[in-house]
C-alpha cells in the first residue's frame, strides 16, 4: 500500500479549476461525471493511484470527498461516480456540462497492487463501493500477466442498480472472475440472489494462505466479509478496507476525521484491516 | 445403494459439507445417498411438497423462491457448490418451504432424510457431526438473510 499523496507539492488547499466534460446516470440516484482540467500544464502533471480520492468544491455550496473511478492510466479526465446524499451532492448531479468547479487532489493511501504481485486476489465492492475499486481493477488488468487467480465479487441492492454492467464483459475476457450477485430481484434476473459473503463463502481458493483481498462497501458489508475471508484461511494481514467518514481538510490538520493516532483522511482511507478492527465498530467518528 | 459409488464418493469427499469428516462415516453416507444430476431450469422440489431427501450441490447452482400472491415467483437466495439445500427433508417435517430450481446444470448429491436419521441415530458420532454442519449451514443461513433485511446497500450513509 502506497502513504499518502499529497495534493499540490506547495499548497494542498490550493483547488484547482476543473470542467465538468460529460455526466451520466450510473444507476438510480448515482451519476457518473468526468472532469477535465482547464489548465493543460496541470493536467499533464496530475496522476493518482487506485483508490485515492479528490476533495471536488462547488462555490457557495461546500466541498466533498469524492473517489476517483477512472482507470489511473486514462489522462484525458478523471471519473468520479456520486451518489446523491445531501446538498452538494445534489447540486453536482444537476450541473450541465462546461461548468467549472473546484478540485483539490489526489488525497489518501491507496490500494495495495504492488503487495499483489505474484498473489491470487479477491475484490469485494458492495452498492457505490465499486467505484474506488474500478482503478484497481484497471491497473491490474491492464498488468494481469503479474497476478494470479483473479476474482471481483460486485454486491448491489437490484440488478439496475449494479455500476459499469456493460464492462464485466470486457473484465472478463481480460482474466477477471466476475461474480455479481443482489439482495432483490424478481424471476426475470439470472444471476445470483443473496449477499457477497455467500459468494465469498463459496468462492474457490487456490492458495488462501496467498491470497489477498479488498474491499469497499457499507462497513457492515465489510465486516462480516472479512470475517467470512478469515474464516476461509486468508490471513488478516492480507485484507484490506476502505473507511469513509465525514472530512474536511483531508490533509490531516483539523482534525476532524481522527480516530486515535490515524487520520482517515492521510492514512486511510484504505487500511489493512488489522490496523483498523476496532474503528470499524466505531460509529459517528 | 446406486450404481455410481465411486463417483458418488469422490463428489461427496470434494464437498466442504464433509470436510473432515471420516472415510468410514463417508461410506455410511454414500450408502444413503444417490448422485442427482439437473439441466439447467430443471426443478430440484417444489415449495409445499413433502420431499425425503436433502442435497448437498457438488457443481452447479440452485435457485430458492417462494410463491408469493399477486407477485408469482419470487426468488431469494442462489445456493452453490458445498450448500445444503432441502434441509428439511433432514430436520423438518420433510415439507418444503421453497422451490429449487437449477440455474445451470448441476450435479447435487441427494441424501436420504429417513436413512440419515437413521444413520444418526446408530452412529453417534456422526449424527452430532452431521448436526453441527446443517447448524453451521443454518447460521450462515440466518445471518445472510438478517443483512439483506437490513438493506445495505439502501444509501443511507456514505459508500451505500
Ligand atoms: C474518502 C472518501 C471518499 C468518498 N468517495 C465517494 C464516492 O466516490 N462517491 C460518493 O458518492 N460518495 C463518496 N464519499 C461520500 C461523500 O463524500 C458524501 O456522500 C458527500 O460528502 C455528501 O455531501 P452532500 O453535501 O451531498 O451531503 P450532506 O448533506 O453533507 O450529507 C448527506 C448525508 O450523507 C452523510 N455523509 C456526508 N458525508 C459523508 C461521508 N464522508 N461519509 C459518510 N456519510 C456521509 C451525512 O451524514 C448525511 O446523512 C466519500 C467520502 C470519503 C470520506
Ligand atoms: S479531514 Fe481534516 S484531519 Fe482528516
Amino acid at each position: 500500500m502506497k502513504p499518502a499523496a499529497t495534493a499540490h507539492p506547495h499548497n494542498p488547499w490550493l483547488a484547482h479549476a476543473v470542467r465538468i466534460a460529460h455526466t451520466e446516470t450510473a444507476a438510480p440516484g448515482v451519476f457518473t461525471c468526468d472532469l477535465v482540467f482547464e489548465d493543460p500544464l496541470t493536467a499533464a502533471e496530475y496522476s493518482f493511484s487506485p483508490g485515492q480520492f479528490n476533495m471536488l468544491y462547488l462555490p457557495g455550496l461546500g466541498e466533498i470527498a469524492i473517489s476517483i473511478s477512472s482507470d489511473p492510466d486514462q489522462r484525458d479526465s478523471i471519473s468520479h461516480t456520486i451518489r446523491e446524499a445531501g446538498n452538494v451532492t445534489r447540486a453536482l448531479a444537476q450541473l450541465p456540462v462546461g461548468t467549472s468547479l473546484g478540485l483539490r487532489g489526489p488525497f489518501g493511501s491507496s490500494w495495495p497492487t504492488e503487495d499483489c504481485v505474484g498473489r491470487d486476489v479477491v475484490l469485494v465492492a458492495g452498492g457505490i463501493g465499486l467505484a474506488p475499486l474500478r482503478p484497481a481493477v484497471c491497473h491490474l488488468l491492464a498488468n494481469r500477466e503479474r497476478y494470479g487467480e483473479l476474482n471481483l465479487i460486485i454486491g448491489a441492492r437490484e440488478p439496475f442498480g449494479l455500476l459499469y454492467p456493460l464492462e464485466y464483459d470486457a473484465w472478463r475476457a481480460h482474466g477477471l472472475n466476475v461474480h455479481v450477485t443482489v439482495d432483490r430481484a424478481n424471476s426475470d434476473w439470472h444471476g445470483a440472489i443473496g449477499m457477497v459473503t455467500n459468494v465469498l463463502d463459496r468462492l474457490w481458493l487456490r492458495h488462501a494462505e496467498n491470497t489477498l483481498l479488498m474491499t469497499c462497501g457499507p462497513e457492515v458489508m465489510m465486516w462480516y466479509s472479512v470475517q467470512m475471508a478469515i474464516s476461509r484461511g486468508l490471513n488478516p494481514k492480507s485484507l484490506y478496507v476502505s473507511l469513509e467518514r465525514n472530512m474536511n481538510c483531508a490533509i490531516g490538520l483539523c482534525g476532524h476525521c481522527q480516530f486515535g493516532p490515524q487520520f482517515l483522511c492521510k492514512d486511510g482511507p484504505i487500511f489493512r484491516y488489522d490496523r483498523v478492527a476496532s474503528i470499524l465498530k466505531v460509529d459517528d467518528l | 445403494m446406486n450404481t455410481d459409488q465411486p463417483d458418488l464418493l469422490k463428489q461427496l469427499s470434494a464437498t466442504r459439507f464433509v470436510e473432515g469428516i471420516s472415510t468410514d462415516h463417508l461410506q455410511c453416507l454414500c450408502r444413503a445417498s444417490r448422485l442427482l444430476k439437473l439441466p439447467a431450469g430443471a426443478k430440484l422440489f417444489q415449495e409445499g411438497s413433502i420431499e425425503d431427501e436433502v442435497f448437498v450441490i457438488s457443481s452447479g447452482h440452485i435457485r430458492l423462491s417462494m410463491n408469493v400472491p399477486g407477485r408469482g415467483d419470487v426468488p431469494f437466495l442462489t445456493t452453490g457448490p458445498g450448500e445444503l439445500v432441502g434441509w428439511s427433508g433432514l430436520i423438518g417435517d420433510g415439507r418444503m418451504t421453497a422451490t429449487a430450481t437449477a440455474i445451470e446444470d448441476t450435479i447435487l448429491i441427494a441424501m436420504s432424510g429417513k436413512r440419515l436419521q437413521e444413520l444418526c441415530d446408530c452412529e453417534k458420532e456422526l449424527g452430532y457431526v452431521l448436526l453441527q454442519r446443517v447448524a453451521q449451514v443454518l447460521s450462515q443461513r440466518l445471518l445472510s438473510t438478517r443483512l439483506q433485511l437490513m438493506d445495505l446497500f439502501s444509501g443511507e450513509k456514505g459508500y451505500t
